[in-house]
């Protein structure tokens, strides 16, 4: 492995792990693909690769060097761990990934959602791991991607910046240097209960499901979820759920961006409340 | 009773409306009572109510009135029939004007309304001796179709009811039955409180439909409980059964309710029951959130139910989620609002404590 050329193995072959296996790829960097069910990336080793559909409309092949569900294999010689599953699996990822980490790898979760860092490290000093890692969090996922078939996948856009923070934040330089030359993106958070705290699905997802739910059942989600299912009523919920969350950051020392500073900035969006405009823009 | 009985009713609602005209009808002497003299102008200007339904006829009131001491002088029996909400300003008003050997009938109590009643009126200093009952339900299936008529659409069959305390029970019951024969004797003020389907029902399906609703979506209310929803409710069921067992109140859960109350219900969960009562169908959502499905069922409803599960060691974490939702929905501070242990005179009291005084009377601290 040369120095400016990292080596990524990507953790997951989800919707996210496939677009950013078959990105890194494209743009020359070697990548190794792992997932669980070796299944999932069956057709991804039987082409050597994934067929990806890029942000201007190209279509490129990616090639991948090791694909499959043999975490020793994926690990080896990687400089750069990318894991980018559903939050609910860091868990178990990072029980698969204790016995094979290596001294001086880079473990960044896309994203962390609230204590990814926190939980990955505590479980990696429970299985024993003795290797010297940095463990890193994203406050989001880079991608907005979508999985087009068994070894197929399509990038509809690429955030310009993305907070990532390491656990402990002394570490966050060293991280953000070996994501430099292929995520010029990744700009250092304070920490990582900023990175953490900084969890809009968390204030918008489930709220919204509750309120909506009836409405989800019966018609089988086919409304405009931010559009349709934000009234004023639940607009006034959402940012009392907000308030929760930025006052446990602010009890953290975390100056968090409330839900509507996030959408303004984000989404350059306006409005006073949470019903208001800035939802509008999750149009379609 | 030898002269013939004379009620007053209190409110001016659709329940007040059928009672007064229906007991007007049976014979008796009928005075209406509301606070807002607009809103009985009709009743005092025909005289009485026009009751259309499975009752018809024009029932004679004596006496229509903004005033609650002429409504209230001399009669035997108090007929409150006002959201349970109003119950407060009710008992405020009449403290002053109750008389000896005088009966309240709250219909319904909810959730505590008279452990609420019979509180206001000990912190109000009354010294007349009467009694107070509630309700399981209201009697009635009705509403007001037109200015001073009503239709009357269904009288229930059986109304549980129930004194405080209990041992006044009986002679309450021989009273109100020369009214209504459907009134039967229930153990106890926590079996008619308890029994409280409509806290269970209304608020958590508004709130799991809050958007269809506030965005005007027309649609059936029982239909917008769906299989998760409706999965919710029983578990919320539970826990009003778990505070109901703590204070040895025997009761129907809502499945076992709808089974017996309803013709033609049938079904293994909550969810085939409801979908099968054909008395539900086309009951539509209500058009705006500010309805007594909230307004009435939260601060009369779930937080009674909530702090007196917390007197007696029974977990509610998800009526109290709930109340919490509610709270934020309307911006209100239901837990403040609502009946609840210490603003009923009952805080600091055991469960065995409770049920002595609501059973015998006996046993409540000296002064609220």
């Amino acid at each position: 492995m040369s120095n400016d050329k990292p080596v990524f193995a990507v953790l997951g072959a989800g919707h996210g792990g496939k677009a950013m296996a078959a990105d890194l790829a494209v743009r020359g960097f070697h990548v190794h693909l792992f997932n669980r069910t070796f299944e999932r990336v069956e057709a991804i080793k039987a082409r050597g690769g994934i067929e990806l559909e890029t942000e201007i409309g190209q279509y490129r092949f990616g090639a991948i060097e090791i694909v499959g569900s043999d975490m020793g294999e994926v690990l080896t010689e990687v400089n750069v761990v990318m894991v980018v599953i559903p939050a609910t699996g860091h868990r178990d990822m990072a029980t698969f990934c204790a016995p094979h980490l290596r001294d001086g790898q880079v473990v960044v979760l896309n994203p962390g959602r609230t204590c990814g860092a926190i939980e990955f490290r505590q479980v990696l000093r429970e299985q024993g791991c003795r290797a010297q890692v940095i463990v890193a969090e994203a406050e989001t996922l880079i991608y907005a991607s979508r999985s087009m078939g068994p070894a197929e996948a399509r990038i509809f856009r690429i955030k310009n910046t993305v907070p990532v923070a390491a656990l402990p934040a002394a570490d966050t330089p060293r991280v953000v240097a070996a994501l430099r030359p292929a995520f010029p993106q990744f700009i250092p958070a304070r920490n990582v209960l900023h990175t953490s705290l900084n969890n809009m699905g968390a204030v918008f997802h489930p709220a919204l499901t509750i309120l909506n739910s009836a409405r989800i059942e019966s018609t089988q989600g086919n409304f405009q979820f931010y559009i349709e299912g934000v009234t004023s009523t639940v607009g006034h919920i959402l940012e009392a759920v907000d308030r929760e969350r930025v006052t446990v950051a602010a009890a953290l020392g975390i100056r968090a961006q409330t839900a509507l500073e996030w959408l303004e900035r984000a989404y350059a969006a306006t409005g006073d409340y949470l019903n208001d405009e800035p939802l509008c823009l999750y149009s379609g | 009773m030898d002269k013939p009985v004379t009620i007053a009713v209190l409110g001016a609602g659709n329940g007040a409306h059928a009672m007064a005209g229906h007991l007007a009808l049976k014979g008796f002497t009928v005075r209406l009572y509301n606070k807002f003299a607009d809103e009985i102008a009709q009743l005092r200007e025909q005289g009485g109510v026009t009751v259309e339904g499975v009752v018809e006829g024009f029932g004679r009131l004596e006496l229509v009135t903004a005033h609650i001491a002429p409504a209230l002088d001399e009669v035997q029996v108090v007929m409150v029939v006002v959201p349970a909400f109003v119950h407060r300003f009710i008992a405020e008003a009449c403290a002053p004007h109750l008389q000896d050997g005088q009966v309240v009938v709250l219909n319904p109590g909810r959730t505590g309304g008279v452990l609420e009643f019979a509180n206001v009126l000990r912190e109000k200093g009354l010294t007349a001796q009467v009694k107070i009952a509630e309700a399981q339900t209201l009697i009635y299936a009705c509403r007001i179709s037109g200015p001073a008529r009503v239709m009357i659409q269904g009288i229930k069959k059986r109304v549980p009811l129930a004194t405080l305390p209990a041992t006044d029970t009986p002679a309450v019951m021989e009273v109100v039955r020369l009214l209504y024969p459907e009134f039967t004797p229930a153990a106890n003020v926590l079996e008619t409180s308890l029994d409280n389907i409509g806290a269970v029902f209304h608020p958590t399906t508004v709130v799991l439909n809050v958007n269809r609703i506030e965005a005007g979506e027309v649609f059936d209310f029982y239909g917008g409980m769906t299989p998760t929803g409706t999965h919710l409710l029983e578990a919320i069921d539970q826990e009003r059964l778990a505070v109901a067992q703590a204070f040895g109140v025997e009761m129907e859960s809502a499945r076992e309710w709808l089974l017996s109350t309803y013709e033609g219900v049938h079904g293994e969960t909550l969810y085939e029951c409801i979908q099968s009562n054909l008395a539900y169908a086309g009951i539509k959502a209500p058009t705006s959130l500010n309805a007594r499905y909230i307004f009435e069922d939260v601060p009369t409803g779930l937080v009674p139910i909530a702090s007196l599960g917390s007197l007696a060691g029974v977990p509610t974490p998800l009526c109290r989620a709930i109340v919490n939702v509610c709270c934020a929905l309307f911006d209100r501070d239901f837990w403040t609002e609502g009946r609840t242990a210490e603003n009923l005179g009952l805080s600091g009291m055991s469960v065995e404590e409770i049920l002595e005084f609501v059973n015998t009377g006996d046993g409540l601290s000296p002064e609220p």
